[in-house]
């Protein structure tokens, strides 16, 4: 049982982060691979302010509001350029940006690991067992953030603008979308989820400079497993990737089971490229 | 014959490694063994880049296979002249088998890139968990240098830079000349239009195939040169820093010129050994950051730079030549 819930909190962390990848990816082709650095600010945004003693609750919504700044000025000032890029340019200039930030971070913070307490420490007893409540109400708020990420993009005005460019730019773009105001947009939510992603995983794991590396390449694997066709697929792929990874981590140990899920990524890639709730392949 | 800029700066290039030899010491000999290995490094990666426009992401993967094959052979004594073509073989095979996933109809280059990329890390994890037989993190270190067959001794730093510099200036005219051959213009021909390439009667995926299978062979031997120089093989051969700067070296270098990419990664090398560990934390933010400033307003490298501002200085003097003489209406483009 305990094994069933960590694979769901890191199911649903996962899926936080790589849903933000997979709406501009899906948008405009693009791979931001500074992504994965939304997560560690907002991760050293909590240590900071935590540190500072502002209550954990204050500083995940600050974090988020970082994140979300630091998106802006990515936008602003590295992706609205490369839309119209073909190509792998842009996937090269956002790890530029990546590298950019892990680099400035480590000379800020230092390269080792920082800590911070848990703002719950007791414990739930579910299912005869102990677990901690913590990671519960973590669950309970990711759960919240992608049901709010799913219903905006099927049931809002703005969802539908955000799907149909998905699917085709140029005719969203005849039916009067501003598609530029939208991936701003898309852009700053995502990663604004991403932020709040890395403050939430904050007091459970080490806040290092290179935390998003990991998660960034797994949102990929994410994104590549459950394709840009619907709307669940980033929650399908974050299963995979998230949940079964942390399954397999427990039984055969965290290097072995990344080699497995590299195996059923390139599998599924092999026979259904466009993704695992996608149309299979002709 | 018209004077050509690329021969003349090999021919600089080549008579610097020639007079280093001959003049410099020991340490000054490693350091550059070491730039011209990385230097070869990046030309391959320029050939999946800039001529099959294969982006590598995770080119450290073939570079840490071939440093942790020598590391081996060193280590143990086995025969280099069988592990490392073997250890280029194994590097060879497992590009092939990504590319056959990564390359499939539906997936897009994005996928042969990341997945290179994801097993490079997850490499990088086993190197340092499997510690019985990789060393663990420290790696292997302290190896000796290589005896070819028992009789080639080439633990002096003299011979041992006679040979590498023989080995990379022959896999580079080699690189060079295929790309010049009737494969290096199917090679093109795939980059420019994968359908009508294949409407020619090219089959392209084996022209992929082929193209990542060369490539990780030599990047396999880069690497294995690179611990026959330096003794050691350690995890972060197959890490993110190792992927990163060769992508960097070659759209700082212009990618498709095989030679500018391989000045640059040799020049930056050397820079790089003579700065304090201090002045590589800035020096690799700088990095980064030249890498958007290049990727976005570069996209020929450095060496593309004359003619950027040689349009701009067409284009100013058109304005002003077009207020000073409102009647004419067109102009220069």
């Amino acid at each position: 049982m305990q094994l069933a819930l960590n694979a769901l909190t890191a199911t649903s962390v996962l899926a936080l982060v790589a849903v933000g990848l997979y709406i501009v990816y899906g948008l405009v082709g693009v791979i931001n691979m500074a992504h994965g650095e939304m997560l560690t600010i907002g991760a050293y945004t909590a240590v900071v302010l935590v540190g500072a003693n502002v209550p954990f609750w204050l500083a995940i919504v600050a974090a988020t509001a970082v994140s979300a700044l630091v998106g802006l000025a990515l936008e602003a000032g590295v992706l609205r350029y490369l839309y119209g890029i073909p190509g792998l340019a842009t996937l090269l200039a956002t790890w530029g940006v990546s590298i950019a930030l892990q680099q400035a971070l480590r000379l800020h913070f230092g390269p080792s690991g920082q800590y911070i307490d848990a703002p719950l420490n007791s414990t739930v007893q579910l299912f005869g067992e102990a677990y901690p409540a913590y990671r519960l109400v973590l669950l309970g708020i990711a759960v919240c953030v992608l049901g709010g990420v799913v219903y905006t993009l099927t049931r809002t005005t703005v969802g539908i603008e955000i799907r149909a460019t998905m699917d085709d730019r140029q005719k969203a773009e005849l039916m009067g979308i501003d598609t530029r105001r939208l991936l701003r947009g898309a852009v700053v939510a995502g990663t604004a989820i991403a932020g709040l992603a890395g403050a939430l995983i904050a007091p459970i794991t080490a806040v290092t400079p290179l935390m998003g590396l990991d998660y960034v390449v797994q949102s990929f694997l994410v994104v590549m497993v459950g394709g840009v066709e619907t709307v669940l697929a980033p929650i399908a792929g974050a299963t995979l990737v998230g949940g079964i990874g942390s399954i397999a981590t427990n039984a055969v140990g965290a290097t072995w089971a990344q080699i497995m899920i590299l195996l059923l990524v390139a599998l599924s890639v092999y026979f259904r490229p466009n993704g695992l709730v996608g149309r299979p392949a002709q | 014959m018209r004077f050509s800029w690329r021969l003349a700066l090999a021919g600089l290039g080549l008579a610097y490694l020639v007079w280093r030899g001959l003049t410099a010491d020991l340490y000054g000999l490693d350091i550059l063994m070491v730039a011209v290995v990385f230097g070869m490094y990046a030309s391959a990666v320029d050939l999946a880049w800039g001529y099959a426009g294969i982006l590598l992401l995770g080119s450290a993967l073939f570079f840490g296979i071939g440093a942790y094959g020598a590391g081996f052979a060193l280590d143990r004594g086995w025969e280099p002249l069988l592990v490392y073509p073997l250890a280029m073989a194994c590097a060879s095979l497992l590009a092939v088998v990504i590319g056959f996933v990564g390359f499939r109809r539906g997936a897009s280059q994005v996928h042969f890139g990341l997945i290179g990329l994801a097993l490079s890390l997850v490499f990088e994890r086993i190197a340092v968990s499997e510690a019985d037989i990789t060393g663990g993190s420290n790696g292997l270190i302290g190896l000796p240098r290589p005896v070819l067959a028992g009789v080639v001794d080439l633990s002096n730093s003299v011979d041992l830079y006679t040979a590498v510099v023989v080995v990379v200036v022959v896999v580079v005219v080699a690189l060079y000349l295929l790309q010049a051959s009737a494969w290096g213009d199917a090679v093109r021909a795939v980059r420019m239009d994968e359908r009508k390439a294949a409407s020619l009667g090219y089959d392209v995926l084996a022209i992929k195939l082929q193209v990542i299978g060369l490539v990780a062979a030599v990047i396999a031997l880069a690497g294995a040169l690179f611990t026959s120089v330096n003794g050691t093989a350690y995890p972060a051969l197959f890490g993110i820093v190792v992927n990163m700067q060769a992508l960097v070296w070659v759209a700082l270098g212009g990618a498709g010129t095989l030679l500018g990419p391989l000045l640059v990664a040799t020049a930056l090398k050397l820079t790089e050994s003579y700065l304090s560990d201090a002045a590589l934390d800035y020096y690799q933010l700088l990095l980064g950051l030249a890498f958007v400033v290049v990727v976005v307003a570069l996209p020929a490298g450095l060496g593309g730079v004359p003619r950027i501002a040689r349009k701009h200085a067409a284009l100013l003097l058109d304005r002003r030549a077009r207020k000073a003489d409102p009647a004419r209406l067109g102009g220069r483009r």
